[in-house]
């Protein structure tokens, strides 16, 4: 049985060779092995669960012009970017749940997903980097723990070793332009020895303005985008199953917002994101180890520059430090036919933040950590040999809040709402548990069908925690006693492959939630500076919810150069109960979660033939509720991308891509409308030394 | 050429290091900071005939002129903050800017108190600030400020035919929208019904759109008097027997003022402070809503 786990590594690793040699870009992938489902590799038709995947050739089809974009054709996934490249970020909806921090990202196997605020940098990788993603649906807080509620994200970086020299320019619309330089190369001998890779990017873009013509004045300004970055990893292979890998990027961004009156770059977020991971790779007598250890250091700095209503103006500086460090450790022992994995994980996470007024005297801050100990077990097990597998297990995660504290200093009219609420915050501590158990029956050797049931949860956010402040709606204040909200899900689906050139994959699931998190009035009011009086709201654990879905998504091989991908996917996100406090005028019960399109439809056609690829894609994406009390409703959105690939010699591959085509405007949550049509052109120059 | 790039490339991975070394290199280069010169801004008390510059003694409540001027140093002006503290410390007025220079002059009253001190304090974008102070004693052999009464005044709101519904406290003179509109240097209180129910404003204060006819609306008012109120919480009787100007003095803090009274019913108070400096309190007595209604209020103020 160790032979065969050894082999399933060794295939997977082949599998990225392959897909780099080859210019297929529809593999049939129904016996793929993934890593996502249990942290080691394993065959895709024996996971009692939905998992999708795209390839290197499947992403090189694909207009990408951020990393997320690799996702809005997976059936049930929903990325909102509505600024196109330049939104400060995206969120990503899976299976009902909206927001980044309700699903969670990895990037190589380590978590991305912030203690802080729950998001996720999507602009931390530059998306010639992937190698593959994979997409695990639905719950999986049995081996992952936080966030992992509407499913899981591995985004996997290229990994071969080749010597190679790469540069790629870009040129687009609204004054885009970009550069990437590559070198990777090894001193490998007899299979061991020393790899490496250095990656620099960089990428600018004067924008659009946000705001519409008739409501225009002297502060829109282009909502602007700057960024760099630099990749290097080092890694020495011991042998062919063991190795160890050091990488760090180091990512600056800078993204206006729209808004400028008189600073430089008026309103601007810049993020500097330090990410380093260590990883460890053994395959012993006893077992196969894979360690991970992290730091996830990104220092955010907003300089917010306005004039209100009333002709105030305003300058302030928001300054937050987020933390992410941890170990996570994984092991496969070779006992009972490798069907275990066990994993113990360490994580601690905090926030260090103040805001500084220019234009008043106040000083306002927080800070909070929040630790984490898991431990989980995890096995699949063939009940009946090639027919029935079973797979299942749990986790534990302990979490303990401390070091929590929220202060004011100077306080001027903006801050003296908040004096009486600042103080150190009581330590709090929760644990949870995560069970999972599914089985996948195989029909025949082309059809199986799979039940599972599983939980997943989302920790308490430590921005929610500790920051009092102002808010959009009003006044939001910390809430150190929140805990985390959870959810159960029960899904049938299936797999077929249906006369060697259609795969079909439709998936019915429902998921009940349990202590979702609102922002509820307390009743008070309080004047933020802005000469009128804003309500109070605090999070709270406070509502269930129900999620009914059904997902479908087929592969159609027309021609040996031609893929047809179809997707379509239905849910209804309601909240079956709202826990009102004594002051809240709200009921949110029978509404329904925002920011969760009932119906999303996608198709993909997908074509290659020697030196020419690319796709042309539709996306339709249903109406969507903009607030938690769905008063305003979100037009729906259909948009069609196109992008085109051609390799000109064996030195250079030129590519054009269109978001957008037809140039449709639409609004999203903000009232802010879309950037409309964007093109790039790119040319990539590779040449192996 | 290819083969001379070839050959470049290969003579750099000959040696084994350098790209860590690059990679250490850009760190180093990232960590690195600029010494950044960080000169705070200037301020100046302005020292003129009539202008306060210097500590001295003063009656409770009586008015003071300061002059003041301000230069930036490294970065530009942002925040202009007048504290007083007589034991409490009071923000007496916050103000936002962003430019290389400012200059304020204003009129100051003297609080009740025995010994002050009024704090003049100038930031810049960076955070550097600059201050000056003023120490003022009570002359404690002096009396309080009487109050001017006029016991009743009837405004009407924006559709009511027989009141005007705009005073002017220096002559006593109440004027319609029409006849206000060309007085607009006297005027310190209007009246209306709003989307915040029955309102007492001034002419500065952000009035909705709608309220008055467009040619005579305070909005396109070239002067608009601003004057400011806060909501005043008083014992049965007090008003009735308030004479001097004490309670005024002690209750009024500027940086707490608002250019509106709302949702005024029968029985609230307002401290206020008009354009003219003065310090005055007023009484809903009654008050009839909506558009054509009126408001009957008592009004005291400094002499």
């Amino acid at each position: 049985m160790r032979r065969i786990s050894l082999a399933l590594i060794l295939l997977f690793s082949l599998s990225h060779l392959k897909a780099q040699q080859d210019s297929v870009a529809w593999k049939l992938k129904l016996k793929e092995f993934v890593v996502t489902s249990s942290r080691f590799p394993a065959s895709i038709d024996k996971i009692p669960s939905q998992l999708e995947s795209r390839n290197k050739s499947e992403l090189e089809a694909m207009p990408l012009f951020n990393v997320d974009d690799a996702l809005r054709l997976i059936p049930g996934v929903f990325v909102n970017r509505s600024w196109g490249i330049f939104s400060r970020n995206s969120a990503v909806t899976m299976r009902g749940l909206n927001g980044s921090s309700r699903v969670l990202v990895m990037l190589n196997g380590v978590p991305l997903n912030q203690s802080s605020g729950g998001s996720v940098n999507w602009h931390l990788l530059f998306p010639d980097e992937l190698e593959k993603v994979e997409v695990l649906k639905g719950p999986a807080s049995s081996v992952y723990g936080n966030n992992a509620m509407g499913g899981v994200i591995n985004l996997l970086t290229k990994t071969d070793t080749a010597k190679l020299i790469s540069a790629n320019l870009g040129l687009g619309s609204m004054g885009m332009y970009s550069g990437r330089f590559r070198f990777q190369g090894n001193q490998l001998k007899k299979g061991k020895g020393l790899f490496y890779n250095l990656t620099a990017f960089y990428r600018k873009g004067d924008g659009y303005i946000l705001e519409s013509e008739s409501t225009r004045d002297s502060t829109c300004t282009k909502a602007f985008l700057k960024e760099y970055a630099v990749e290097g990893s080092l890694g020495y292979r011991f042998s062919e199953k063991h190795k160890l890998i050091v990488s760090y990027r180091y990512f600056d961004d800078r993204r206006g917002e729209g808004i400028k009156v008189y600073e430089d770059d008026g309103t601007y977020n810049r993020f500097e994101t330090h990410f380093l991971n260590v990883s460890y790779l053994n395959d012993l007598s006893l077992g196969t180890i894979d360690l991970k250890a992290f730091l996830n250091r990104e220092i955010f700095f907003k300089q917010n520059e306005s004039v209100n209503q009333s002709g105030v103006y305003r300058l302030y500086d928001t300054h937050t430090i987020s933390s992410d460090m941890g170990i996570w450790f994984s092991f496969k022992p070779h006992l009972l036919n490798d069907i275990f994995t066990v994993g113990f994980d360490v994580k601690s996470g905090s926030q260090d933040s103040y805001d500084q007024y220019f234009t008043s005297t106040d000083l306002i801050s927080n800070k909070g950590t929040l630790l984490f100990y898991s431990g989980f077990i995890h096995a699949d097990y063939p009940l009946v040999k090639n027919k029935l597998f079973a797979s299942g297990g749990f986790r534990i995660d302990h979490a303990r809040f401390k070091d929590g504290q929220f202060f004011i200093e100077n306080a001027s009219v903006i801050g003296s709402a908040s004096i009486p609420f600042q103080g150190y915050f009581p330590e709090n501590s929760w644990t949870q548990f995560s069970p999972k158990f599914g089985l996948r029956y195989r029909l025949s050797e082309n059809h199986s069908v799979f039940a599972s049931a599983a939980t997943g949860f989302m920790p308490p956010r430590l921005d929610d925690m500790v920051r009092t402040g102002k808010i959009r709606k009003g006044m939001k204040l910390a809430n150190p006693s929140l805990e985390p909200e959870s959810i159960t899900t029960f899904e049938l689906g299936s797999a077929s492959f249906i006369g060697k050139k259609f795969i079909l994959k439709p998936s019915l699931y429902i998921s009940y939630g349990n202590d979702f998190q609102y922002q509820v009035s307390t009743g008070d009011s309080a004047d933020v500076g802005e000469n009128t009086l804003k309500p109070v709201l605090k999070r709270q654990n406070i509502s269930n919810v129900r999620i009914l879905g059904f997902e479908i998504g087929t592969q159609y091989h027309i021609l040996k150069q031609l893929q047809l991908n179809l997707s379509y996917n239905f849910n209804t996100s309601k909240i079956t109960e709202y826990k009102k406090g004594p002051s809240d005028s709200l009921d949110l019960s029978g509404k329904k979660l925002m920011e969760v399109p009932d119906h999303q439809f996608t198709a993909e056609l997908v074509f290659s033939k020697e030196k020419l690829n690319g796709s042309v894609s539709y996306q339709y994406i249903g109406k969507q509720w903009f607030d938690d009390g769905n008063t305003i409703e979100l037009e729906a959105i259909s948009l069609l991308n196109a992008n085109i690939r051609y390799k000109l010699n064996p030195f250079f591959v030129a590519s054009f891509s269109v978001e957008n085509v037809f140039d449709k405007k639409y609004i999203d949550r903000k009232g802010y409308p879309s950037p409309g049509r964007f093109f790039q052109f790119s040319l990539n120059w590779s040449m192996q030394y | 050429m290819r083969r001379g790039i070839i050959f470049l490339f290969l003579s750099v991975t000959k040696c084994k290091y350098i790209h860590i070394g690059i990679i250490l290199l850009f760190f180093l280069m990232a960590g690195c900071k600029e010494n950044e010169n960080n000169e705070p801004p200037l301020i100046h008390l302005i020292s003129e005939s009539g202008y306060l510059s210097n500590d001295t003694i003063l009656k409770p409540g009586e008015s003071f002129k300061v002059k003041l001027s301000a230069e930036k140093g490294s970065a530009d002006l942002t925040n202009f903050v007048i504290i007083v503290n007589n034991g409490t410390e009071v923000r007496y007025l916050d103000s936002a800017m962003h430019s290389s220079s400012f200059s304020w002059n204003g009129i100051l009253n003297k609080t009740v108190a025995k010994d002050e001190s009024w704090t003049f304090l100038i930031r810049d974008r960076n955070g550097a600030n600059s201050i000056r102070t003023i120490h003022l004693k009570s002359d404690t052999v002096s009396a309080f400020n009487p109050l001017t009464t006029v016991r009743t005044i009837q405004l009407g709101a924006q559709q009511n035919t027989v009141y005007g519904g705009f005073c002017a406290l220096g002559n006593d003179s109440v004027y319609s929208v029409e006849a206000a509109s060309l007085n607009q240097n006297l005027i310190d209180i209007c009246y209306y019904f709003g989307p915040e129910g029955n309102t007492l404003a001034s002419p500065g204060a952000n009035i909705e759109t709608g309220i008055y006819p467009d040619p005579f609306s305070p909005l396109n008012w070239g002067t608009k008097r601003e004057t400011r109120f806060i909501y005043a919480s008083l014992a049965s009787g007090v008003f009735d027997s308030m004479q001097n100007d004490s309670l005024l003095l002690a209750n009024y803090v500027p940086s707490l003022a608002k250019r509106k009274a709302k949702f005024l019913i029968a029985n609230d108070c307002y401290y206020f402070k008009t354009a003219s400096n003065k310090l005055g309190i007023f009484k809903v007595k009654q008050v009839t809503g909506q558009q054509s209604g009126d408001i009957i209020f008592e009004i005291k103020y400094q002499q």
